[in-house]
């Protein structure tokens, strides 16, 4: 394994996202890759965590992205959308196996399907209802212990990362799985009123979540927390910023104040154009933001927004050249982001969005090959 | 505050049951059902999409806003039906076929009803010859929505359905969608992109040069 594809988890991944200079090159991130897409890069089927391991640092990324907390209960429950994100093979605690049943119970299959492919149909939210629907359903729905939570996963991991490999959960999720349990328009609904249902249901999540998170913070694989909580749509924020300043961003504070106690990083990951709380996030302290998706975000302007302490991860387009260009196009944009984002750190190249299995081999390889080789430090002029 | 008023206030207010009580009282005390319309419910969507473009308003009030409407369009259609009282302009709007996203398209149709166009929900999953079949059926504007990249690239099967019918000339075609861009809809041929649901009224109205 060469030098630049070696995993620096400290020296690279950290030093870019804490906006510590510039680091040997330019990090490659994504929150999920494809199981087809992983495995052929390997030349050989994925199994279990030495596996997953194996294609992250041979691929050049800096560390695995895992699940962890109530997403993995809702996520479970709603098929989540097969982006390859690594799971662990979990041993339910029985009262997380009641949740995800309660969940699985209400939630009918139309309310899941969200694209019909050849593979099969593709889901990821409930559009309309989702498996909370009434304060009855809030008192009935099983809160596991957050401690029964399998996070083995992170706690055995260490023993099958290469050499300079970390470890990121996504944890810390409450806008999201608020939308999620409710429903995404009924969850829209119940925001418009501040229904007794929505600060109920959100000051749950939160205490659940921030125990969740707690705990992650105990173990010595944990190399930061990322939260992906997807908070805006095409051309704005899904909800109002004042919703978001009372019942989210107090809890995101929290989460903060333990990552930089650890002196671990935190990263959000929220789809759509979020620019109007750009200032929020910067004075909670988001060491990085991701995917700062450029179908909705100019990432110029986001970084003169948050400035030179803010490390912005992503904005190659999923759609376009990602999903439906050519690698020559694919290459030709990734060495231009680079090229115009990269230069004196606080950058990693990431997809803006994540690689789905509707993006083709070639297109990924050819945005990590070119970030391999034009991504290194200094970044040269074209 | 006037009645009239007062209903334009529950819209704006996402305030169904008021719109509905309010609007049913206008109408016992005389007040004509396309007066309702123009005067109160229009215009307060109009009013809705602006303050939505200003980030004043959010899904969520758009959404409430888009129900009360409905709420009063539940009993002003059949009037408005009986008085020979005709839409604007009538839309067919659905998701391509393949995508079974919903909620885009849903909001879409609230807002043009809102602005005053009939709406047919083609749903979702949508073959291409039914977007032609509703423009044969008079749909002056088709409205084709896609939520990933995969489906977005059915939406150039609409347009050749709508071709092959001979309806092309004969409707509007907007699009939208997540992933899409307007560089998408030029390539594929649309007359128009709209990145949000407000932003497909004014969209629609301007292809259709409507007020």
């Amino acid at each position: 394994m060469s030098e630049l594809i070696q995993p620096d988890f400290r020296g690279r991944l950290l030093k870019a996202v804490f906006c510590r200079g510039e680091p040997d090159r330019v990090p490659l991130v994504e929150a999920g890759i494809d199981q087809t897409v992983k495995e052929r890069f390997l030349g050989r089927p994925i199994q279990g965590m030495a596996g997953e391991a194996a294609f992250w640092a041979a691929a050049g990324y800096d560390f695995i992205p895992l699940s962890a907390g109530l997403r993995t209960i809702i996520d479970a429950a709603i098929h989540q959308e097969s982006s390859g994100r690594f799971e662990a093979a979990q041993t339910d605690a029985p009262r997380v196996a009641a949740a995800k049943r309660f969940a699985v119970s209400r939630l009918s299959p139309q309310h899941l399907t969200t694209a019909k492919e050849a593979g099969g149909l593709r889901t990821w939210a409930p559009e309309g209802k989702g498996f909370i629907t009434s304060l009855d359903d809030l008192h009935a729905f099983p809160w596991p212990d957050p401690a029964e939570l399998d996070d083995s996963t992170l706690r055995t991991i260490g023993d099958v990362l290469p050499q300079g490999m970390g470890a990121i959960p996504f944890a810390g999720a409450i806008f999201s799985s608020v939308m999620l349990m409710l429903g995404v328009e009924a969850s829209m609904i119940e925001m418009a009123h501040e229904s007794r249902l929505f600060q109920s249901l959100i000051a749950q999540v939160a205490e659940f979540q921030l125990e969740v998170v707690r705990q992650l913070l105990t173990i010595p694989t944990t190399g930061g927390i990322w939260i992906n909580d997807d908070l805006g749509h095409k051309t704005g924020l899904l909800v109002n910023p004042r919703l978001l300043r009372k019942y989210l961003f107090p809890h995101y504070r929290v989460i903060r104040e333990l990552t930089a106690a650890k002196g671990l990083p935190l990263l959000l990951h929220s789809d759509g154009r979020i620019t109007e709380i750009l200032p929020d996030l910067v004075d909670i302290g988001f060491n990085a933001i991701h995917p700062v998706d450029p179908n909705g975000m100019d990432i110029e302007e986001t970084r003169r927004t948050v400035g030179p302490n803010v490390c912005l991860i992503g904005n190659l387009s999923l759609a376009h050249p990602l999903g439906l260009g050519t690698p020559q196009e694919v290459a030709a944009e990734t060495e231009a982001l680079i090229r115009k984002m990269a230069p004196g750190g606080g950058y990693c190249l990431s997809s803006g969005n994540s690689i789905p299995d509707y993006v083709p081999y070639e297109n990924w390889l050819a945005m990590r090959d070119t970030a391999l080789r034009v991504g290194r430090y200094p970044i040269q002029s074209a | 505050m006037s009645d009239l008023k007062q209903l334009y206030q529950a819209v704006l207010d996402g305030d169904a049951d008021l719109a509905r009580q309010t609007l049913e009282g206008l109408l016992a005390a005389g007040s004509r059902p396309d007066a309702l319309l123009n005067e109160a419910l229009i215009p307060a969507m109009d009013e809705v999409g602006a303050r939505f473009e200003r980030q004043e308003y959010y899904v969520p009030e758009m959404l409430v806003s888009a129900r009360a409407m409905q709420a009063g369009m539940t009993v002003l259609r059949p009037l408005l039906a009986a008085s020979g009282v005709k839409a604007s302009a009538r839309a067919a709007i659905g998701t391509v076929q393949g995508d079974l996203h919903d909620i885009g398209k849903n909001l879409v149709i609230m807002m043009l009803e809102g602005a005053g166009l009939e709406v047919i929900d083609l749903g979702v999953d949508v073959p291409p010859q039914r977007f032609a079949e509703a423009v044969r059926n008079g749909a002056q504007l088709v409205g084709v929505s896609a939520l990933l990249t995969t489906t977005m690239a059915k939406i150039p099967d609409v347009i050749e359905a709508l071709e092959d019918a001979g309806v092309r000339q004969s409707a509007k075609v907007i699009v939208g969608g997540a992933p899409l861009t307007q560089a998408f809809a030029d390539k594929v041929g649309a007359d128009g992109y709209a990145p949000d649901a407000s932003q497909a009224v004014s969209l629609a109205k301007r292809l259709l040069s409507l007020k």
